[in-house]
C-alpha cells in the first residue's frame, strides 16, 4: 500500500510548529524568571523609545541651535541637562545623539551578522581550500585588534556616519565568520543533520532548511552580544573625532567635546557617560538573558 | 612582644622612607624658611627636545633652549625691541644694502675661548646651508670680516628686515662645533649664552644652569628646569600640585585659576591669528560680494566666546597688531562689523537673493581650536543665509589642500611675526600655490609690498602696508577673526616678562 507523504508531510509540518512553538515559550520562560535580563531588555527598549520617540518630540534644530550667550548653564527647568560650550541643549542633543549611537550598534550588527552568515556557511558548505581560504582571511584579520583595524578603515575611508558604519562592520566580520562557523559545525555533526543526509537531501538544502533554522539561537545570541560592543566602537570613534562629522551629536562625540571643559561644567560629561553604560550594560544584561533561556543546559 | 618588634620595624621603616624622600621640590637655596629666595625655575616644555642645534632647530622646546645657551647680534622679543647680546652697535649704509656689526670684546665661550669674527663667518655660511635658517639671509651677497671684532654683510638690495632675520641666526663656536665628531643629537658645542646644559633627557626633562663667566648681567636664577608636560591639562595639574612655576591654562579652566589666590595669571599676547580663508579662485567665492557677506555674517566677538572664552582680540587682519610692525590698528583700515542685513543684501547683489548652499563644506582641523570657531562659523552663516557642512581632517591633508586651492571654506590660524613684510607671502600674487591659501591676487597689493621693501623708513613703510591691507580687505581676500592670547597661571613669586626670553626671569 502507497503511502499518503501529503498527509505525512503536514503532519509532520504541526509537530515542528508545536516543537517550535514550545521551545519559543519555554525561552521566554526561562527568561521571564532572570529578573536582570529583564532590566535589560526594558532599558534597552526604554532607550529605543527615547531615541527615537524623544527625537520626534523635540526638533533636530534643537540640538544645533547655538545661544553662546547661554553657554554652560547648568542643568534647569529650561534646559534639564543644562547647556553646551556653545549654548546648545543637551536633552536635545542626547536624545538624537541616541539615534546615532543605537544606529551605530544595531547596523553593524545586522551587516556583519549578514555577512558571517554568508562566509561561516559558504565556508562549511563547500569545504577544502574555499574554507580554508575564508578562515585564514579570517585569521589575519582577527590578529589585528577589531578597534584598530576600524580606526585603519576611517582614516582611510575619512570621518563620517557612513564611512564608521562600515568599518565597524568589516572589522567584526571575521570574529563573526569564525562564530557561524562554529555553530554550524557543531549542528552539522547532529544525528538529525545525518539522517537528513542520508535521506539524500544536498547541502545547500541542509544548511537553509536543518542547519540556520536550529542555528538562528546561537546566532542571535552572538548578534545581541555584539550590540554593545559596537555602541563602543562607535563612541570610541566619535571619540577621537573620526565618527559623526559637526555638529551633529552622539553620545561619543559628545563626551569627547565635554573633557575640555569638566572642571567648570562636569554635568556635560555626566549625560553621554551614562547614557553609553547604560546602553552597553541594558545590551549586555539582555544578551546574558538571551543565551541562559536559549542553552537548555544553563537553564 | 612579637607585635611591638612589628611596629617598631613599621616606624623604622616610614622613617627611612622620609629620609629617602626627594628634597623641597620648589627648589630653594637651603630648603628652609619660606623667606629664603627661590633659585631654581621649574618651567613645562610642551613638546620633546630633539637637537641643541640652533641652525637646525623646529621643535617648541628647542627654541625656548636656543635663547638660553646661544646668542646672536642682537636679542629681540616678541614685541620688536632689542637688547644687545654679541654686537655694541650696528650701522647700514646709505643705500641699504651694507650693514656693519661690531662684536662685544671679550665675549667668552663656554667650551673656552673668546669670541671672534671667525665664528661669525663660519657660522653664518653654517646657517646658510640649513633649510631652517637659509630664509633669514635672504638677500645677502657675501659676508665679510675686515677685522676680528667686525663682520659686514652685503645685500644684494636693500631689505628692510634683514636685521631683525639676521638676529635670529645664533652664532656658535667655530672650534667647538667643527671638533663634534657625533653632531649636535649626542653632544652640545656650548654658547655664549647665559645658560649651559646640566641635565639632558629629551623626552622627560632638560636642566640648564647659570654659566657663571656669562659676558652680560648673570641670570637670576642659578638652574632651570623644563619637564616635558606636552598636555596642557597635565601641565596644569602638576603646576597644582606644585611641580611646576607656571603652566598655560585652558580656557575652560580660566576662571577657576584666576580666582585662586595662591596664583599670579596674565594673558600672553601671540601672534597666532586664527581666520576663515575662502578659495578666491573658486565659485561661488571667486566673487567679491560673497566674500564680503561672510565678513559682514560674522560675529566676532561671539567666536571669541565660544572658542576661547573670550582671551582674544578680534582683528581685521591675518597678524597681530598688537605684535607685529607694520599690521595697521584698528579703524587705520576697511573693517567689517557684524550686520546680518548688510550680508544678506550684498549675497541678493551677488545673485543669490534665496541664500545659498555651499557645495564644499568648511573645511578645518578637529581639534577644539578650530572645531569649535568651525560650528559658529556655521551657525553664523546659516544666520545670513549660507549653509555648509563642516568637515575635520588630519593637519597634513589640509594644508595640502588649502596650498593646492582644493578648498572652498575653511577655518585656520596662521601665525607671522615682528614685520608685516612676511605677509606679503599670504596676500601676494606670488605666494599663490604656497601660504597665499585665498589665492588671492590684487596688483596694489602686490606693489605696496613690494615698495614696503624698498624703504628703511619706518613711517613710509607703514603706509605701504596700510594700502596693501585695506585694499585686501575691501576685496575681504580673508575673513580675519581674532588673535589669542595665551591664559598663563604662575606662581606668585615669579617675576615673568612674558614677552621675553626665559634669561629675564626670576624670583622676586
Amino acid at each position: 500500500m502507497p503511502l499518503d507523504s501529503s498527509k505525512n508531510k503536514s503532519k509532520n509540518k504541526k509537530i515542528i510548529n508545536i516543537n517550535n512553538k514550545t521551545k519559543f515559550l519555554e525561552a521566554w520562560r526561562a527568561f521571564k524568571s532572570n529578573r536582570l535580563a529583564l532590566i535589560g531588555l526594558a532599558a534597552s527598549l526604554a532607550l529605543f523609545a527615547l531615541a527615537f520617540g524623544g527625537s520626534l518630540a523635540i526638533p533636530f534644530d534643537n540640538a544645533i541651535k547655538q545661544n553662546i550667550s547661554q553657554r554652560f548653564t547648568p542643568p534647569c527647568l529650561e534646559h534639564p541637562l543644562g547647556t553646551d560650550g556653545l549654548g546648545r541643549d543637551m536633552l536635545a542633543r542626547m536624545l538624537h545623539g541616541a539615534k546615532v549611537s543605537l544606529t551605530m550598534g544595531f547596523i553593524p550588527m545586522a551587516a556583519s551578522m549578514l555577512a558571517g552568515m554568508f562566509f561561516g556557511g559558504i565556508a562549511v558548505l563547500l569545504g577544502g581550500w574555499v574554507e580554508n581560504l575564508i578562515m585564514r582571511v579570517c585569521d589575519i584579520m582577527t590578529c589585528i585588534p577589531a578597534i584598530l583595524l576600524a580606526l585603519a578603515m576611517v582614516a582611510a575611508l575619512g570621518p563620517g556616519l557612513g564611512n564608521v558604519l562600515v568599518a565597524i562592520t568589516i572589522a567584526s566580520v571575521p570574529d563573526l565568520t569564525r562564530y557561524v562557523r562554529s555553530v554550524i559545525l557543531g549542528i552539522a555533526g547532529l544525528e538529525y543533520i545525518e539522517a537528513a543526509r542520508a535521506c539524500g537531501a544536498s547541502g545547500g538544502a541542509i544548511i537553509v532548511r536543518h542547519i540556520l533554522p536550529n542555528a538562528m539561537g546561537p546566532l542571535l545570541l552572538g548578534a545581541v552580544s555584539n550590540i554593545s560592543g559596537m555602541i563602543m566602537a562607535g563612541a570610541g570613534l566619535s571619540y577621537l573625532g573620526l565618527g559623526i562629522q559637526l555638529p551633529n551629536p552622539e553620545w561619543g562625540a559628545m563626551l569627547a567635546e565635554s573633557q575640555s571643559y569638566f572642571l567648570r561644567a562636569p554635568y556635560l560629561m555626566v549625560a553621554p557617560g551614562i547614557a553609553i553604560l547604560v546602553s552597553v550594560f541594558a545590551f549586555n544584561l539582555a544578551g546574558d538573558g538571551l543565551r541562559d533561556a536559549l542553552d537548555a543546559k544553563l537553564r | 612582644m612579637s607585635h611591638f618588634k612589628r611596629l617598631l620595624a613599621f616606624f623604622a621603616m616610614l622613617a627611612l622612607l622620609a629620609a629617602c624622600s626627594p628634597k623641597d621640590a620648589a627648589g630653594t637655596a637651603g630648603a628652609t624658611g619660606s623667606e629664603t629666595k627661590k633659585t631654581v625655575l621649574r618651567l613645562p616644555a610642551t613638546t620633546t627636545f630633539a637637537t641643541t642645534d640652533p641652525h637646525y632647530t623646529a621643535q617648541n622646546s628647542d627654541y625656548l633652549l636656543n635663547d638660553l645657551l646661544y646668542e646672536s647680534f642682537y636679542y629681540i622679543d616678541n614685541r620688536g625691541n632689542a637688547d644687545p647680546r654679541l654686537a655694541t652697535s650696528y650701522e647700514v649704509s646709505e643705500d641699504g644694502t651694507v650693514y656693519t656689526y661690531h662684536l662685544k670684546e671679550g665675549v667668552k665661550w663656554q667650551t673656552g675661548g673668546t669670541l671672534t669674527s671667525d665664528d661669525v663667518i663660519y657660522s653664518i655660511n653654517r646657517a646658510l646651508e640649513s633649510p631652517y635658517t637659509s630664509s633669514y639671509l635672504a638677500g645677502m651677497e657675501e659676508v665679510t670680516a675686515p677685522d676680528s671684532n667686525t663682520v659686514v654683510f652685503k645685500l644684494s638690495g636693500m631689505s628692510p628686515t634683514f636685521h631683525i632675520n639676521l638676529c635670529r641666526v645664533y652664532i656658535l663656536s667655530k672650534a667647538a662645533t667643527e671638533g663634534l665628531d657625533t653632531g649636535f643629537a649626542n653632544a652640545y658645542p656650548g654658547g655664549t649664552g647665559p645658560f649651559s646644559i646640566k641635565e639632558w633627557l629629551p623626552d622627560q626633562k632638560v636642566t640648564v644652569v647659570r654659566n657663571n663667566d656669562y659676558h652680560g648681567k648673570p641670570g637670576s636664577v642659578e638652574e632651570m628646569s623644563f619637564p616635558v608636560l606636552a598636555d596642557t591639562i597635565a601641565s596644569l595639574r602638576a603646576f597644582e600640585a606644585g611641580e611646576i612655576d607656571l603652566t598655560q591654562v585652558l580656557a575652560n579652566d580660566w576662571e577657576r585659576i584666576k580666582s585662586n589666590d595662591k596664583y599670579k595669571t596674565s594673558l600672553q599676547e601671540s601672534t597666532s591669528v586664527v581666520f576663515v580663508t575662502m578659495n578666491n579662485q573658486q565659485a561661488p567665492f571667486d566673487n567679491a560680494l560673497v566674500r564680503q557677506a561672510v565678513n559682514y555674517a560674522i560675529d566676532k566677538q561671539d567666536m571669541l566666546d565660544a572658542a576661547v572664552n573670550g582671551n582674544g582680540r578680534p582683528q581685521s587682519t591675518i597678524g597681530n597688531y598688537e605684535m607685529v610692525f607694520g599690521i595697521p590698528k584698528p579703524g587705520e583700515i576697511f573693517e567689517y562689523s557684524f550686520d546680518l542685513e548688510k550680508a544678506k543684501s550684498l549675497l541678493a547683489q551677488a545673485g543669490y537673493p534665496d541664500g545659498l548652499t555651499l557645495d564644499t563644506p568648511i573645511y578645518t582641523l578637529a581639534s577644539d581650536e578650530f572645531a569649535i570657531p568651525a560650528q559658529v562659523l556655521q551657525s553664523q552663516l546659516a544666520n545670513a543665509g549660507i549653509k555648509a557642512e563642516i568637515q575635520t581632517v588630519e593637519q597634513s591633508a589640509l594644508i595640502s589642500d588649502y596650498i593646492t586651492g582644493n578648498y572652498g571654506i575653511g577655518i585656520i590660524a596662521l601665525s607671522m611675526d615682528l614685520d608685516a613684510s612676511i605677509f606679503a607671502v599670504p596676500y601676494s600674487t606670488d605666494g599663490i600655490d604656497g601660504l597665499n591659501i585665498a589665492r588671492y591676487s590684487n596688483s596694489i597689493v602686490d606693489e605696496s609690498f613690494i615698495k614696503a621693501g624698498q624703504t628703511l623708513d619706518e613711517n613710509e613703510r607703514k603706509e605701504f602696508f596700510k594700502t596693501a591691507f585695506d585694499q585686501a580687505s575691501r576685496d575681504a581676500a580673508y575673513a580675519p577673526l581674532y588673535s589669542m592670547q595665551i591664559p598663563l597661571a604662575m606662581d606668585k613669586g615669579l617675576y615673568a616678562d612674558i614677552d621675553k626670553s626665559y634669561y629675564y626671569w626670576g624670583w622676586n
